[in-house]
């Protein structure tokens, strides 16, 4: 309903604005002068309309072009020319048919009159719309940007809640706690590779992308823990190509895909058996966590299902390096599940990596 | 005589501090440790312990899994390392647990509690009944149903299940083919089980709604229930009424 008066209204401004008005100020210009008012009254009409259709042709051939300009100033500069091109050129096509129609000589004078007219008053209307345009678009640009910011920040936030997860923070403490008497060496590698898990939690806060090297040595602090705590029930196997170490990846994204595997991907007797397997194929560096467990008929993997870390993994993958480009869960074979991550080479430079 | 403890933890080094921790502590027999809920189960009730320190989260069957898997469950102090779920119910419940990791004399202080309490009065069992209702009031239903299958303990999923009847003042959960009798009520089963998946179709049945393939009409307002399995339950005439809101026949 809205939308439809919304668009009655854009309608009938345009006749008024576009159309009439300047039709009307040009005629009585003109009819002033040559006291033939019908003549310059019509002549008036022809001049707006061939002035609006030149318009038109703009905005549905140029303006898609112009869209595409990165320099907002130089848009807005561009637009600015093509519509006073579009005025005078309106004008005197609209001005020569007419006088060859009603047999009028185009007396210099008058036409200098209703050009400079044209070149004044046109390109103010006009003008002024396009600025109030720009304006709001600068304005809307501006909010979707904060918005994307805001979100970004929500997902690091996030993102520090499930690595710094108070579950297995005091777990982690109560091991260190048994471990300084029966196996003092073992605290003290434990709390090292918390301190470090600590460490790259709060820098990867701060930076959008780390090579994949420095996820693959968070995820061994983390796997390193959790074999204190498990002990043999937990076995991983690493197959990590070295050609892809370098790469940018977001931070943060591999962590809770491996806890997501060490919580779920249990086999019957208790024990996890993990593969993580990283290879370039391609344009694209594929990153493959596997497990031994259930697999996916299981319902924990469902990407959309909340509180299993899989979620915001996969929005800020989407988000970073578009829709193709979100989780997916597989059947592992012979069971099991698997969580693949794809991440495109050279979409993001490797000069956004490091940097705080 | 010492209060006979079980540890059950699913990490070795909990259960090494714990054992350590309990050592230091007067009046206090440890007599085994379970490494997951089912051992748990299996554990408990074998050695009839005192005392469980039964920690919440571990596969398999988790710590109220396991409290609900025993017919008469001994005293429980609950570990956990964190879970806000389980906090609040204690909370609520006044059950005592243990935060990990808690310290030497927080440990001693819980068993001087049980003790104390186990000298006023034995009913710990009544006190664990509205801890497990809090929990299922947040939603959290019953997932799992621990049964004795012939000396073993079996977990079912309860979307296994196709209907619990009683038979001679027992209480029996089918399974296709399968029927394990478990120490529990129906009532008790009604309110831990989703409604959505589970219907008491009469005094003495629940029915799991999804194996439910023909409603048969019977005398006098009553119904009989066919089952996928080809097993009939008959369902009263006040829960028809019900149950032909809930399947819109």
């Amino acid at each position: 309903m809205t939308e439809q008066k919304a668009s009655e209204r854009t309608i009938v401004r345009t006749l008024l604005v576009e159309i009439l008005l300047p039709a009307l100020g040009f005629g009585l210009g003109v009819g002033f002068a040559t006291r033939n008012y019908p003549v310059s009254l019509i002549t008036g009409l022809a001049i707006s309309n061939s002035i609006y259709v030149l318009y038109r042709l703009d905005r549905a051939f140029l303006h898609p072009w112009l869209e595409r300009l990165s320099q907002d100033w130089l848009h807005l500069g561009l637009e600015m020319t093509f519509s006073l091109l579009e005025h005078v050129l309106g004008a005197l096509l609209a001005l020569f048919v007419c006088s060859r129609i009603f047999g009028f000589a185009v007396e210099v004078t008058a036409a200098w009159v209703a050009l400079g007219g044209m070149v004044i008053v046109f390109p103010i209307i006009h003008g002024t719309e396009m600025a109030l345009r720009f304006y709001r678009q600068l304005k809307e640009k501006e909010r979707v940007e904060q918005e994307l910011r805001t979100l970004a920040a929500q997902a690091e936030l996030k993102a520090l809640k499930a690595q710094i997860n108070p579950h297995f923070l005091f777990n982690t403490l109560n091991t260190i706690a048994q471990l300084i008497h029966t196996d003092p060496a073992q605290a003290e590698a434990t709390v090292e590779r918390l301190a470090e898990m600590f460490r790259h939690v709060l820098a990867g806060s701060e930076r959008r992308l780390v090579p994949l090297e420095e996820e693959l040595s968070f995820v061994d602090d983390y796997l390193a823990i959790e074999q204190a705590r498990f002990g043999e029930r937990l076995r991983v196997t690493r197959e990590v190509a070295p050609e892809a170490l370098d790469m940018p990846v977001p931070s943060l994204i591999l962590q809770p895909l491996v806890e997501n595997a060490v919580r779920h991907g249990r086999a019957a007797d208790g024990s996890v058996d993990l593969t993580i397997r990283t290879q370039s194929r391609g344009d694209e560096v594929v990153i493959a966590i596997a497990d031994q467990g259930p697999g996916i008929s299981d319902g924990v993997w469902e990407v959309g299902g909340g509180g299993h870390g899989l979620r915001n993994v996969d929005e800020r993958l989407r988000k970073t390096y578009g829709e193709g480009y979100g989780l997916e869960v597989a059947d592992n074979e012979p069971r099991g599940a698997v969580v693949i991550v794809r991440i495109p080479i050279g979409v993001l430079g490797q000069g956004s990596v490091g940097g705080g | 005589m010492p209060m006979r403890v079980l540890i059950v933890d699913d990490e070795s080094p909990a259960r090494q501090r714990l054992q350590r921790l309990l050592a230091d502590i007067e009046g206090v027999e440890l007599i085994g440790e379970a490494a997951s809920g089912i051992q748990a189960v299996e554990m408990i009730e074998e050695e009839r312990p005192d005392l469980v320190l039964l920690d919440i989260q571990m596969p398999g069957l988790d710590g109220f899994e396991v409290i609900e898997a025993v017919a008469d469950p001994p005293p429980v102090i609950f570990v956990t390392a964190y879970d806000e779920y389980a906090i609040r119910a204690f909370e609520v419940n006044a059950l005592d647990y243990l935060l990990k990791p808690f310290s030497r004399e927080r440990l001693a202080k819980a068993i001087r509690r049980t003790q104390e309490a186990l000298a006023e009065e034995q009913d710990f069992a009544a006190r664990l009944g509205p801890l497990l209702e809090s929990l299922s009031d947040q939603g959290q239903y019953m997932n799992r149903l621990a049964v004795r299958d012939r000396a073993r303990i079996r977990v079912l999923d309860v979307g296994e299940i196709d209907w619990i009847g009683i038979e001679h003042e027992q209480v029996i959960v089918h399974v296709g083919e399968r029927a394990y009798p478990i120490r529990r009520t129906l009532s008790e089963l009604e309110t831990r089980l989703d409604p959505a998946n589970f219907f008491r179709a009469q005094r003495a049945a629940i029915v799991n709604l999804d194996r439910v393939k023909e409603v048969i009409p019977w005398f006098k307002g009553s119904h009989k229930l066919r089952l996928t399995t080809g097993a009939e339950v008959d369902l009263s005439r006040a829960r028809a009424r019900v149950l032909r809101e809930i399947l819109k026949w």
